[in-house]
C-alpha cells in the first residue's frame, strides 16, 4: 500500500468525537456532544427555576427542576472568570446535577485530536479542561463536564437546596 | 579567546527582552519563531499569557513581567521556544523577544554567588557583559510560585 493509502487508513482509524462549539462572553469552548443531555433557551426554563440563597457558590444562583432531577445552574462566565454577558442557552449535562449557562452555539463538529493541556498550566484550568482542540487554526479548550462543580461546591448546593425545600414544606 | 576558554566554550542564543539582554544556552533552545497569532483562553496560571500553535504543538507563552521581574516589553518580534523538564516530561515554553537574536560561542563565567532569580552566569562579549538565563530554573521558579498559590486557593477536588 502506498504511503497516501496508509495515511488515509490511519486517519480513518483515528477515533473522533463530536463536539459542540459554544461561546461565553469573549471565550469559545467545546464540549462533547455525549456530555450534554439537553439544550434549552433560558426563556423556556425561566418558570422552572428557583433561586438559591446562601449557597456560598457565587457562580450558581439558581436551581432547575426537570422531572425528578435537580440541576444547579452554573454561570459559565463566572466559572471561567469572564466579563458578564447575557446567556441565552442552558446546557443540561448528562448524568449530572450541573446545568451550564452559555451565550450561543457556534456549530457542531468532529474532533479527531485532543491535545493534552501543557504541563505548564497548573491552576484550576487543569480541572476545567479535558484538553485543547485545534479547529480552523484556532486553539479551543474542551471543557471537562465534571469540572464545573467540585465536590465541596456540590455539597454546599445540596445543603442549600435541602434548606429551600424544608422552608417550602414549612410554609405549606 | 584562551585555550581554556576554547575548551569550555558553549553555544548561546543572545536575545533582547525589552531593555534587557540575555544569553540562553543553545541546548535549551528548540527554535526561534516569528511572532505569530497568540491564542488565549481562560486559565488561572498567572505567568502564562496565551499559547502558540507551532509545528503541531501547543506551546505556552510566558508573561515576561512574571518570569523576569523588572523586565517589560510589548513589541515582540519573535519567540524563543525553550525546552524544560517538568518531572519526567519535557515541555516547551515560548519566551517573547525583540531586537535581533545572535548565536554566540563563549566560555560561560559562573557566578561566585548565586544571584536571586534565574541568572546563573555571565558571558563576556567584547565590552559587553551578558547575563546567562537558565530556562529550566526560570520555569521551576514559576511553577513553584504557582504551586504555592494553588495551595493557598483551597481549590476542591472533583467528585
Amino acid at each position: 500500500m502506498n504511503s497516501r493509502g496508509t495515511s488515509r487508513k490511519a486517519q480513518a482509524a483515528r477515533p473522533s468525537e463530536r463536539v459542540i462549539i459554544f461561546s461565553v462572553g469573549t471565550g469559545t469552548f467545546a464540549i462533547a456532544v455525549n456530555a450534554v443531555q439537553e439544550i434549552r433557551s433560558t426563556d423556556s426554563v425561566a418558570g422552572s427555576t428557583e433561586e438559591l440563597r446562601d449557597a456560598m457558590v457565587p457562580k450558581v444562583r439558581n436551581m432547575l427542576r426537570r422531572g425528578r432531577r435537580t440541576y444547579y445552574v452554573v454561570s459559565a462566565g463566572a466559572h471561567f472568570g469572564l466579563p458578564p454577558s447575557p446567556p441565552t442557552l442552558i446546557f443540561l449535562l448528562r448524568d449530572s446535577h450541573t446545568a451550564v449557562l452559555a451565550d450561543a452555539i457556534e456549530r457542531m463538529t468532529e474532533l479527531s485530536r485532543l491535545f493534552a493541556l501543557p504541563r505548564a498550566f497548573q491552576g484550576e484550568e487543569r480541572s476545567w479542561y479535558r484538553g485543547l482542540a485545534v479547529l480552523d487554526g484556532r486553539v479551543i479548550p474542551v471543557v471537562n463536564p465534571a469540572g464545573f462543580l467540585h465536590k465541596g461546591e456540590l455539597a454546599a448546593l445540596d445543603a442549600a437546596a435541602a434548606r429551600l425545600q424544608a422552608q417550602g414544606v414549612a410554609s405549606e | 579567546m584562551t585555550t581554556l576558554d576554547a575548551t569550555h566554550a558553549e553555544s548561546f542564543i543572545l536575545l533582547n527582552v525589552g531593555a534587557a539582554r540575555f544569553a540562553v544556552s543553545a541546548n535549551q533552545v528548540a527554535e526561534l519563531v516569528a511572532a505569530d497569532r497568540q491564542h488565549v483562553f481562560p486559565h488561572r496560571t498567572e505567568w502564562i499569557d496565551g499559547v502558540l500553535l507551532c509545528r503541531g504543538r501547543i506551546v505556552p507563552v510566558c508573561k515576561i513581567e512574571c518570569v523576569l521581574p523588572g523586565v517589560t516589553g510589548s513589541n515582540w518580534r519573535y519567540y524563543l521556544l525553550g525546552r524544560w523538564r517538568h518531572g519526567a516530561t519535557e515541555d516547551w515554553v515560548a519566551l517573547p523577544a525583540d531586537g535581533n537574536s545572535e548565536l554566540f560561542e563563549a566560555a560561560p563565567i559562573p557566578l561566585q554567588e548565586r544571584r536571586a532569580g534565574c541568572v546563573t552566569g555571565l558571558l563576556w562579549r567584547g565590552e559587553e557583559t551578558v547575563e546567562i538565563l537558565d530556562l529550566q530554573i526560570m520555569m521551576d521558579m514559576a511553577a513553584a510560585q504557582e504551586s504555592i498559590k494553588s495551595g493557598d486557593s483551597g481549590a476542591g477536588s472533583l467528585p
